[in-house]
């Protein structure tokens, strides 16, 4: 096949392909609008932040300067100092013309490839390889049966932004587990404090988001949602908040999209097991 | 709605189709191919008053949406849901180049991501290497030997006059 070849091909292909009908506008518009709504929500959180920080710099320089003189200090509430993020966070009119991050430490993108980070998330990963279940094995470097990205046990540190001048992370690994020729996965997902995920338990809501439904409950004490998948996304997960504002998501599943082995019979973890893992100090990563 | 959404919603009504035939040819699926687009026209919305005036719109939506593509499997298999039925894509028109349809589908699905994602933009978008390249985040060297290795691949995987065009 030769270039005009597969492009006569794909013409071909998707002259005969039957798509579905249009996409409608109104769920991406109401997704837009929910991005936005986030967004703006943890920078007026930021811009909170700066304006009690400001407040009381104010006050103390006031303090300094007179004796008692009360009054109202106007502080722009809404000028995070941060340069963290696009136009569209800093400045919902969008007016701002610099929309490109300030990445961390030198990087291009998000996701750390070098540095101390990037060292995190590698440590992650050796740490879930340290919790394999008993029976299982968690075999190192196998690439994707159908030449998918990168080999199936993967880590990746993301810089997710700055909230309150503090630099948040998300770090996330996942790991092959095998019993004789099946497979699944664990995967961790971690976000340092500051991250936007609200309320703890069950509230933090599933992995990425993912469906399923959830059960409260808890590990010394401690708040933890226990999560049942879909058929689409089988598996079960943790999800726990640490005191600090660190969130931490436990999920396996009985398959490994893409390796091209066949799903395990059963999950490699009990629930209780789950809820301690999500709990454990191993994952919580600052 | 305000002026920003009627905008957004008319570019979206006119040319979420296209991106939608481009996902579909990155991805293989239906319903993955409508997430990509739904992902890529809520980051375009963040960015709509700054870059909705500008000539190049297309482009910047062309260079999110490919960029989710590959950040999506670059994260990995498990972030993206299997596709659980064919999306309507049973009706084809009579004509019997349904079955070419499929291998060459499958065949693409034997490409490395961005391997793929080069032959798209080059040989569906018609897109130039540089402008591939801006697309994709890469240099035209990466797109020359993407592209290259890319089509090396499918050769390997489609038997020669496969295509009844």
């Amino acid at each position: 096949m030769n270039e005009q070849e597969l492009r006569a091909a794909m013409r071909a292909t998707m002259a005969t392909a039957t798509a579905p009908p249009p996409m409608s506008e109104t769920p991406v518009l109401d997704a837009a609008r929910r991005d936005e709504r986030r967004r703006k929500a943890r920078w007026a959180g930021v811009g909170s932040a700066v304006a009690a920080a400001a407040v009381v710099a104010l006050a103390v320089v006031v303090v300094a300067t007179t004796s008692g003189a009360g009054g109202t200090s106007h502080v722009g509430a809404g000028s995070p100092t941060s340069s963290a993020t696009g136009t569209s966070s800093q400045d919902p009119s969008g007016s701002s013309s610099n929309t490109e991050p300030d990445w961390p430490d030198g990087q291009t993108d998000a996701t750390a490839t070098a540095g101390p980070h990037y060292d995190t998330g590698v440590a992650l990963l050796e740490s879930m390889a340290t919790v394999v279940p008993a029976g299982f094995e968690a075999p190192r470097g196998l690439e994707f049966a159908d030449g998918g990205a990168g080999p199936l046990d993967m880590s990746q540190a993301a810089w997710d932004g700055k909230s309150g001048g503090v630099d948040v992370w998300d770090y996330y690994g996942t790991l092959p587990l095998t019993k004789g020729a099946r497979m699944g996965e664990l995967i961790v997902d971690v976000k340092t404090p500051g991250n936007e995920a609200t309320g703890t338990g069950c509230d933090l809501g599933n992995l990425w988001g993912w469906e399923g439904t959830c059960v409260a409950r808890t590990v010394g004490g401690e708040p933890v949602g226990l999560w049942t998948g879909t058929e689409a996304q089988p598996g079960r997960g943790a999800s726990f908040r640490h005191d600090d504002g660190t969130v931490v998501w436990v999920f396996q599943s009985p398959e490994y999209f893409g390796s091209g082995r066949q799903a395990l019979s059963d999950l490699p973890y009990s629930d209780q097991q789950l809820l301690e893992l999500a709990t454990d100090e191993k994952f919580h990563l600052g | 709605m305000n002026d920003r959404e009627q905008g957004f919603t008319d570019y979206f009504a006119s040319r979420s189709g296209a991106f939608r035939a481009t996902a579909y040819l990155l991805c293989g699926d239906w319903h993955r191919a409508e997430d990509i687009v739904q992902t890529t026209f809520v980051k375009l919305y963040r960015a709509w008053h700054r870059i909705a005036a500008h000539d190049t719109l297309d482009a910047y939506t062309r260079r999110i949406l490919v960029r989710t593509y590959l950040d999506e499997n670059r994260r990995g298999f498990f972030f993206r849901e299997k596709p659980t039925a064919d999306h309507a894509d049973v009706s084809a028109p009579p004509g019997g180049s349904t079955e070419d349809r499929l291998v060459l589908l499958r065949a693409l699905g034997e490409v490395p991501p961005r391997q793929r994602a080069a032959l798209v933009l080059r040989y569906w978008e018609d897109m130039s290497v540089e402008d591939t390249a801006r697309a994709m985040g890469c240099t035209e060297g990466t797109v020359k030997s993407q592209t290259a290795r890319g089509l090396d691949a499918l050769r390997g995987v489609v038997p020669t006059a496969t295509f009844t065009n």
